[in-house]
């Protein structure tokens, strides 16, 4: 009886361990694959081929790690998109791009590292966040930037396209 | 000893990669930044000995100071803070192994449960924030000072004790919790709790708690943001709610931090696991934690209540155990009236672990002498239950890799808010400047991107 008792204990026991170090197995290898393949979908980040996109994507670590290779913050860049664009190649900073996606993130993280408020578009950025109906993303960048009180914007010619109207691209 | 270190190799790639992912982690900017303000900006620790706030850290600060001041870069200074916080979490699970010290092969799926217990808890995983050390340093205390109470009586033990809880108290108040706990050994016949010992540290906890009290400044009703049900309450609605009346509240966020440690539900209050069931929206992580929690305190209460009918003549090492865990836990949910939070109950979570411990081994041995039928599904249930609590352990990693991606965001997004408001705080601005680079530098950690089946396992998406 004792006998049974003890294999049971031991096969219980052993069955328990087994579990466990399979899943501690398990982290052993998923470590030893990052190290291997750090680039492996399974640890890598999406990568962007432009801050354009990074920025549509609202990834801010996607957005900095571009800054971080090179792209400058006050560049322009090309930017497309069917409802804020009409689906046209518009060339504007990336900041007016993010607040034209109304991205929070992408607004502070380029205001923090490097943009500057210094064309009239981009000063109109917070003109543009109102005519977006984005109080809050206007008011962040009235509080933190030199961007247009409300007073100082004039209303988009064409309110559905605010981003259209401000870089002057007309129909 | 073979059995101790085949736990310690079950534990040791969680616990290896857990140190791992905390030492790439950057620091947040809110919190650390502020605590580093602190420091620079005075040239004697001696204000933090001062008990004039509510939050009462004087060794803690007093760490953090001697970093700060010594003659060294900033990236040793932060490199520095870093092994305070992770020296203590290392400690913690080594002496935890070294006190369960397994000599079968029963103990020993026993002892890395038990162990995995520690690491997946709440009460752990929120401790991690770095470079807020405060209850991860008292953590391995708890298991030091329960090793020397149980050891035979020696003078230097018993200076050792003393010594060490005044150490957990220096870093944070939760330390007080062993006070009771030493006081309750003594009173169990534990060999190394000395009348001498008990009566040192209760003088000592009265004269602290008096040193509180007489100093005490006016302090808010309420510190933080409580959970109440399915919503948070902010502290001038709970002032204005429950300001002439503050009992309710205060027994409610006591039980929650109780209920934390038992259940892993509420969360700071707040039931997310139960408003996610009512919401049809459950998440395979809570339904994970929620089930191997009761499933572990249903076999501690029924091994706990078994250990205390023997002889009260002679405690048993269980009885004791069980009893050290239930006041640890009273005084966690005490010490947590004003505000509940997973962080909170990380005393009552070493005592949990040891509970588990001894509760797995009465319960493997019950199984083991069932009728076949009960004993294959027992057999079932310990197996799904360690696994479950493996899973658990591994999911603290990914917690942790989650507090470092948000720690990098805070780096990319906060500074600009902060440049603003905190511009007349020229030693917190110099700080965050010079910080900016250790945030921001590529190959912090980041969640892993495993196939969603795996990752709800153990976080949520």
């Amino acid at each position: 009886m004792t006998t049974s008792v003890e294999r049971r204990q031991l096969m219980v026991a052993t069955v328990m361990i087994a579990a466990m170090a399979i899943l501690a197995l398990g982290v052993v290898v998923v470590e030893l694959e990052r190290w291997r393949h750090p680039q492996s979908r399974l640890f890598a980040s999406p990568t962007y081929t432009s801050l354009a996109e990074a920025i549509a994507a609202d990834d801010v670590e996607g957005a900095y790690a571009l800054l971080r290779a090179g792209a400058g913050p006050n560049d322009a860049i090309a930017v497309r998109d069917p409802a804020l664009t009409r689906g046209r190649s518009v060339i504007v900073s990336p900041l007016l791009w993010a607040v034209a996606t109304q991205h929070r993130g992408p607004v502070l993280m380029l205001l923090a590292h490097g943009a500057r408020i210094e064309s009239d578009a981009d000063k109109a950025a917070s003109c543009l966040a109102d005519a977006l109906g984005n109080a809050e993303l206007a008011g962040l960048l009235r509080k933190y930037s030199n961007t247009l009180p409300h007073e100082g914007c004039s209303p988009p010619r064409d309110p559905a396209t605010p981003l259209l109207s401000l870089v002057g691209v007309t129909d | 000893m073979k059995w101790t270190a085949a736990v310690s190799l079950i534990i040791a790639p969680v616990l290896i990669v857990l140190l791992v992912t905390l030492w790439r982690t950057p620091y947040p900017v809110t919190e650390a930044v502020a605590l580093f303000e602190d420091v620079a900006r005075v040239s004697s620790p001696a204000r933090f000995w001062i008990p004039e706030t509510s939050y009462y850290r004087p060794l803690f600060h007093t760490t953090l100071w001697a970093i700060w001041h010594a003659d060294s870069s900033l990236d040793t200074k932060l490199a520095l803070v870093k092994v305070v916080h992770l020296a203590p979490i290392l400690l913690l699970v080594g002496a935890f192994v070294w006190c369960l010290r397994p000599k079968t092969m029963a103990g020993a799926a026993a002892a890395a449960l038990a162990a995995a217990v520690l690491i997946g808890s709440p009460g752990l995983r929120d401790n991690l924030e770095i470079p807020l050390s405060y209850t991860a340093m008292a953590m391995p205390i708890v298991v030091i000072v329960w090793m020397l109470v149980n050891q035979p009586p020696h003078l230097w033990r018993s200076g050792a004790i003393v010594a060490l809880v005044l150490i957990a108290i220096g870093f944070k108040e939760q330390g007080l919790i062993l006070i009771p706990v030493v006081v309750a050994a003594w009173w169990m016949r534990a060999p190394g709790a000395t009348r001498t010992t008990a009566l040192t540290l209760v003088a000592i906890g009265v004269a602290y708690v008096a040193m509180r009290l007489l100093w005490r400044g006016k302090w808010p009703l309420f510190e933080q943001s409580l959970g109440l049900g399915f919503s948070i309450v902010e502290t001038p609605d709970a002032t204005a709610r429950f300001g002439a009346f503050p009992y309710f509240i205060f027994a409610y966020n006591s039980a929650s931090t109780i209920a934390n440690v038992l259940f892993s539900e509420p969360t700071s209050g707040l039931f997310y696991t139960l408003r996610d069931i009512v919401y049809n929206q459950i998440q395979a992580w809570r339904i994970i934690n929620l089930l191997s929690s009761i499933a572990l305190t249903g076999a501690i209460a029924w091994w706990g209540v078994s250990s205390l009918k023997s002889d009260r003549e002679t405690w048993t090492s269980d009885a004791r155990v069980f009893v050290a865990f239930v006041i640890a836990l009273l005084g966690c949910g005490a010490l947590s009236f004003d505000y509940s939070r997973d962080r909170l109950g990380g005393m009552a979570v070493v005592f949990y672990a040891l509970a588990a411990y001894h509760a797995v081994r009465a319960v493997a041995d019950r199984v083991s002498m069932a009728r076949p039928r009960l004993f294959v599904s027992g057999a079932m249930v310990l197996v799904m239950l360690a696994a479950a609590w493996e899973i658990r352990a591994i999911g603290t990693i990914e917690w942790t890799r989650r507090f470092a991606r948000r720690n990098e965001i805070e780096w990319l997004v906060e500074l600009v808010p902060r440049r603003s408001e905190f511009a007349d705080r020229r030693v917190y601005l110099d700080i965050m400047e010079q910080m900016i680079a250790q945030g921001t530098r590529p190959g912090a950690p980041k969640p892993t991107r495993y196939p969603h089946w795996i990752a709800r396992t153990m976080v949520p998406e």
